[in-house]
């Protein structure tokens, strides 16, 4: 029964403009960094060839949720609009069955779209002379990043009406989660003297901040980038176990938001 | 069998049914008149399970909040404004002939025999179809569908006078084993399809009887021996009067 919504999803993610827009634009924006990037350069702790991968990074950490937030919320709340939801759900289906293609269905598009992009751009990466197991642990990171995002705005989805309520909720968690990373709550904690534990942890909990963390920390084995927080964590955990809870923490976003967003979407589809 | 008993819904402080009671027996043709807001859809929507309501509902011994799914697979339903999916009507049909495990050739039987031809409209989007043909591609679907009982939702509503007359007549054509639930605010579809009528008003059924030969109870009152002009008078009085325990 699930097969068809599934393969429905994924096709019609494919013949959307937003699939090949993405991969397009991340994967000339990676290959822009990497031929023109300084790859013999020592900066700011990086090694060289990390350098270029950083740069990729940090455009994924801002690009990746949105080609994976936007779509996810758009997928139910788009179909509530238009109607199509009710018919389908008058089928010999239950709701759970119904999210879960829609959450594989978004997943596998925004998934195969990142790779497409990420995949061209760690190609070239590789002709450079980056090593293989630093583009495949940023390639997984990113995954987990888009994967995190899918069901985070598919949460989003299941409690919304419209598409553009649900877009302007989806941009506004991306805007925030991005706009609060450790940098930019800092000051807050400084001026109302909170625990740096609660930063760290902060750290941890915010997917872009542990996709951040966990990439640097691969890339910069010195973690002379990480700044203060990221040191305190490696000082903590060591460098494993950094990468090990920022890949743990974006799971537990995908799976909590599959969870809670399946439980929202049958309470309100009965 | 359907089997509803104090069914009621509320939308915030709005009550849209209110308490009813009902029995459909196994192939019984129902016609639910009733004016705009009096509770038609909603009615259909609970027996589909996609309302929220209180009170039990039960089709065929089975409980539509529990077995959902089973439930489902005994009903076909053809919505009131035909949705548009971002498909084109071939690939429509595809995918909830898939759902449903309904032979291809059975869906374009049907869609040939309603007059639409899939290998003219199959690659068309549905965006690009006619209210007419769209409402066809989901009656096809609904009767090549193995359910015994048909939920169709105002399913003229939209059409040109020429074509709702032909979608009566492909519904008089069914298989007189299966049963319908229609909801509609037109008499004459009502007496072209249905032998028994119920009407709703603010909610609640007044007037629960059969049609033809129509000798139906009004629920009010008690009155027996109605005749169908009758109960139109009855019915276009009552629409427009606020109810008696209101």
């Amino acid at each position: 029964m699930i097969r068809p919504l599934v393969h429905r999803e994924i096709r019609d993610a494919v013949h959307r403009y937003w699939f090949v827009v993405n991969a397009a634009v991340f994967a000339s924006a990676g290959l822009l960094l990497m031929l023109f990037g300084q790859s013999d350069a020592m900066v700011l702790g990086y090694r060289g060839f990390a350098r270029s991968m950083a740069g990729l990074m940090h455009l994924a950490l801002v690009f990746v949720p949105l080609m994976a937030i936007i779509p996810a919320v758009v997928a139910i709340s788009g179909e509530r609009e238009t109607g199509t939801l009710d018919y389908i759900l008058a089928q010999p289906v239950t709701a759970s069955q119904v999210f879960a293609s829609k959450w594989l269905g978004v997943t596998v598009a925004v998934l195969v779209s990142v790779l497409i992009g990420l995949g061209i751009t760690g190609v070239v990466a590789l002709l450079r002379g980056v090593p293989g197991m630093l583009i495949f642990g940023l390639m997984v990171l990113t995954l987990l990043l888009a994967a995190a995002f899918v069901s985070i705005g598919l949460l989003v989805s299941s409690f919304t009406a419209s598409r553009t309520r649900a877009t302007s909720i989806g941009l506004t968690v991306w805007l925030i989660l991005l706009g609060l990373g450790t940098l930019g709550i800092m000051s807050s904690f400084v001026q109302w003297g909170l625990q740096p534990l609660l930063l760290q942890a902060w750290a941890v909990v915010n997917p872009i901040e542990a996709y951040r963390l966990a990439g640097v920390t691969i890339l910069d084995p010195g973690a002379t980038s990480l700044g203060a927080v990221g040191q305190a964590l490696i000082g903590r955990f060591g460098q494993t176990g950094v990468v090990a809870l920022a890949a743990t923490s974006m799971i537990s976003w995908c799976v909590g938001g599959l969870a809670l967003g399946k439980k929202l979407f049958s309470a309100r589809a009965s | 069998m359907i089997r509803a008993s104090q069914l009621t819904v509320r939308y915030g402080k709005h009550t849209i049914l209110d308490a009813i009671d009902l029995e459909i027996a196994t192939g019984e043709r129902i016609a639910v008149l009733g004016a705009n807001g009096a509770g038609k859809t909603t009615l259909l929507k609970c027996m589909l399970g996609l309302v929220d309501f209180e009170g039990r509902l039960a089709i065929d011994g089975l409980d539509v909040r529990s077995s959902g799914r089973a439930v489902r697979q005994r009903l076909a339903y053809v919505p009131q404004m035909p949705p548009i999916f971002d498909l084109s009507l071939g690939a429509f049909l595809d995918l909830f002939g898939a759902i449903r495990a309904i032979e291809p050739a059975s869906v374009t039987s049907r869609l040939s025999d309603l007059g639409l031809a899939l290998d003219v409209y199959g690659e068309k989007p549905m965006r690009q179809l006619s209210g007419g043909m769209l409402q066809k591609g989901y009656l096809a679907l609904a009767l090549a569908a193995d359910a015994p009982l048909l939920l169709l939702d105002e399913p003229t509503a939209g059409l040109d006078p020429g074509s709702r007359r032909e979608f009566i007549e492909h519904l008089q054509d069914v298989n007189g084993d299966r049963g319908m639930v229609l909801a509609t605010h037109r008499l004459e579809e009502a007496e072209s399809i249905a032998n028994r009528l119920i009407i709703l008003h603010q909610g609640g059924i007044v007037f629960d009887g059969p049609l033809g030969e129509s000798n139906g109870t009004d629920a009010r009152d008690g009155t027996r021996g109605l005749a169908l002009d009758q109960v139109v008078k009855r019915f276009l009085t009552i629409a427009d009067q606020p109810r008696a325990d209101q």
